[in-house]
């Protein structure tokens, strides 16, 4: 073990999308161990949340992260609507509609970005473009609909803040009828090509047992055979009403995670379409939700990276005291100690990024390690440092001239 | 092995052959969609300085400002372009609908300071007749009172407003900042801010 050397990536890398820190420890080109450090991108969420009302939180929320920006304001409402009965029961058939088809068109454009981003770091900058290609018109769609490319502003307590128009759901039947082949050519693609299979099969593996050991959720469980998925076993919106199912793999690596994501993206057509066909043409959008009552409520909402959970806790007033999330990278990411261990650092890159990290979700606190007997000076004490050596030297000063 | 490829070949032929996926964005001006949420702007003869965009602005961009400057109240409402995040809520509850918008303005770039992303418009105020303080804005009062319709006799203020929009009652002419802490009786038939009106009811 002597001749363990530690390979630091990050915080700040130009390999990384966001700030976090990996140490990989290794022997030769093998890792043999791995140390997460998160806490770079803490922003006080909850604690922003606790000075909002009930109707200002889904923006704040919707902002975590810009990739998942329907389903922590999903999960947000979903827990307040808990207090309140259960979503079933208070928001308006057409708001159910709305909400599974901004969440699965989500869904589309979050694992659309994954793929195009594994095909970079793997050096196949064609699938890139061509994810990011497809990926487009269905942001157009978005902006079409909600306004904005990302960050919705859709959902509220009780029902949506903006209608699907009639003229909307051809545009949006035309898009899907478009993707469809554009995704049969991407499956074609990746799944024919020797040099690709060769590059994912085998590598970042996850077992069975250790998905079940390290609690790792969404598409990262589903391929190494963990048969969850909160759209079916807690169903919200209008998922259990509708015939799709639940992509399944079994050896839990890199390849099958992709090849779960691209079987996702036909099942979330199908629930679009679906969705589409079924919709009220008319009715109301909104509850009209004016208080909120006492009580503790959670939310559970299957986001494209994994089961994404808040918790709500009230007191009658006009903001939540209590407010907790835990989005599905905290779970994934801690999942890169088993999978990267073992392989090579070419692999390790990939390995980490084959769980669809998302730092931002994650961090919900900073730590700062006390015990460590190294001294962290921040900008403060180095200005003390300067400002001591001024006094010292005024001290010692006796007048003359130098 | 080759035969997928091929397959792919037809993309790349096609693909060859085809103008670029980009648009020609700098050269040619980009077109958002219609319900597109943009650059909000107050429209000066819909407002009518109710704050309501300001309670329920999530990231507080909107500011109010009440200061009576050379003998004239004035509420000063600013939209700061830099903080907004374009989620609609001002537009949405908006007490006249009209009064602030947002446009499909994408484009916030700017060579001056980042405090200049801003837009502000000013709103004359009634002035309460007993502590001097800005009230709300003459268009609000004026608002309530067309909405309220015959109600406005509930409210001695607004009533006293309304009769002397209309020509009925004398107009008196208040400074801004000028106390006359007397409660009587009398206090009560004056345009009065809440404060003052809970003082008056409770003393005279």
């Amino acid at each position: 073990m002597s001749h363990k050397i530690i390979v630091p990536i990050g915080p700040y890398h130009p390999l990384q999308e966001e700030p976090e820190y990996f140490q990989l420890y290794v022997e030769g080109e093998r890792v043999v161990d791995i140390d997460i450090i998160i806490g770079y991108n803490h922003r006080g969420i909850e604690k922003l949340s606790e000075a909002k009302h009930f109707d200002q939180v889904p923006f704040l929320v919707e902002r975590i992260c810009g990739i998942c920006s329907s389903s922590h304001p999903y999960t947000y409402c979903l827990a307040v609507e808990n207090i309140l009965g259960g979503e079933a029961n208070i928001v308006p058939e057409k708001a159910l509609y709305i909400r599974t088809i901004i969440d699965e068109l989500q869904r589309i454009h979050s694992h659309l970005l994954w793929l195009g981003l594994t095909g970079h770091f793997i050096g196949y900058n064609t699938v890139w473009m061509w994810a990011w290609k497809y990926r487009e018109p269905v942001l157009d769609c978005f902006e079409m609909v909600t306004g904005n490319r990302n960050n919705y502003a859709m959902f509220k307590v009780g029902g949506v803040r903006r209608d699907l128009k009639d003229e909307d759901i051809p545009v949006l039947k035309k898009m899907l009828d478009e993707l469809s082949p554009g995704i049969d050519l991407f499956r074609g693609a990746i799944m024919d090509d020797p040099v690709i299979k060769m590059r994912l099969k085998g590598v970042g593996l996850l077992t069975r047992k250790q998905a079940l050991d390290w609690c790792v959720v969404g598409p990262t469980a589903r391929a190494s055979g963990v048969n969850i998925d909160v759209r079916r076993d807690e169903p919200y919106g209008v998922a259990d009403r509708l015939d799709w199912k639940v992509i399944l793999e079994k050896d839990g690596d890199i390849f099958c995670k992709t090849i779960v994501r691209i079987l996702e993206l036909y099942e979330s057509i199908s629930i679009i379409r679906q969705s589409l066909n079924k919709m009220p043409k008319s009715g109301s959008i909104d509850a009209g939700v004016k208080d909120i009552p006492a009580g503790e409520g959670i939310g559970r909402v299957e986001a494209p990276r994994g089961e994404c959970f808040h918790y709500i806790k009230t007191d009658g007033t006009n903001r939540p005291i209590r407010h907790k999330i835990r989005s599905p990278s905290f779970m994934n990411v801690a999942s890169d100690k088993v999978s990267a261990v073992g392989g090579t650092i070419s692999d390790a890159t990939l390995t980490l990024a084959a769980v669809d990290p998302c730092y931002c979700c994650t961090e919900r606190v900073a730590v700062i390690n006390k015990s460590d007997k190294r001294k962290v000076m921040n900008g403060w004490d180095l200005i003390k440092l300067s400002q001591e050596k001024t006094l010292k030297l005024k001290e010692g000063y006796d007048g003359r001239p130098e | 092995m080759r035969r997928p490829k091929l397959r792919e070949l037809k993309e790349v032929i096609r693909a060859l052959f085809s103008p670029a996926y980009t648009s020609d964005f700098p050269r040619k001006a980009h077109q958002p969609y219609e319900r597109f949420r943009g650059r909000p702007y107050f429209h000066e003869e819909d407002c009518v300085g109710c704050t309501a965009c300001a309670q329920v602005c999530p990231a507080k961009a909107i500011e109010v400002d009440d200061e009576i400057k050379g003998g004239v109240a004035k509420r000063k409402l600013t939209v700061h372009w830099d903080i907004c995040i374009f989620c609609g809520q001002c537009e949405a509850n908006c007490l006249t609908a009209k009064g602030i918008m947002l446009s499909r303005e994408f484009d916030l770039a700017t060579t001056e300071e980042r405090g200049d992303l801003k837009q502000t418009i000013e709103k004359e105020c009634v002035i309460c007749e007993c502590c001097g303080e800005p009230v709300v804005p003459y268009d609000q009062y004026a608002w309530v009172a067309k909405k309220l319709g015959p109600l406005v006799f509930s409210n001695a203020s607004l009533l006293l407003f309304y009769l002397r929009s209309i020509g009925l009652a004398l107009k008196e002419k208040i400074n801004p900042g000028s106390k006359t802490a007397v409660f009587n009786r009398s206090t009560r038939l004056k345009v009065l801010c809440p404060a003052c009106r809970r003082q008056a009811v409770l003393k005279s």
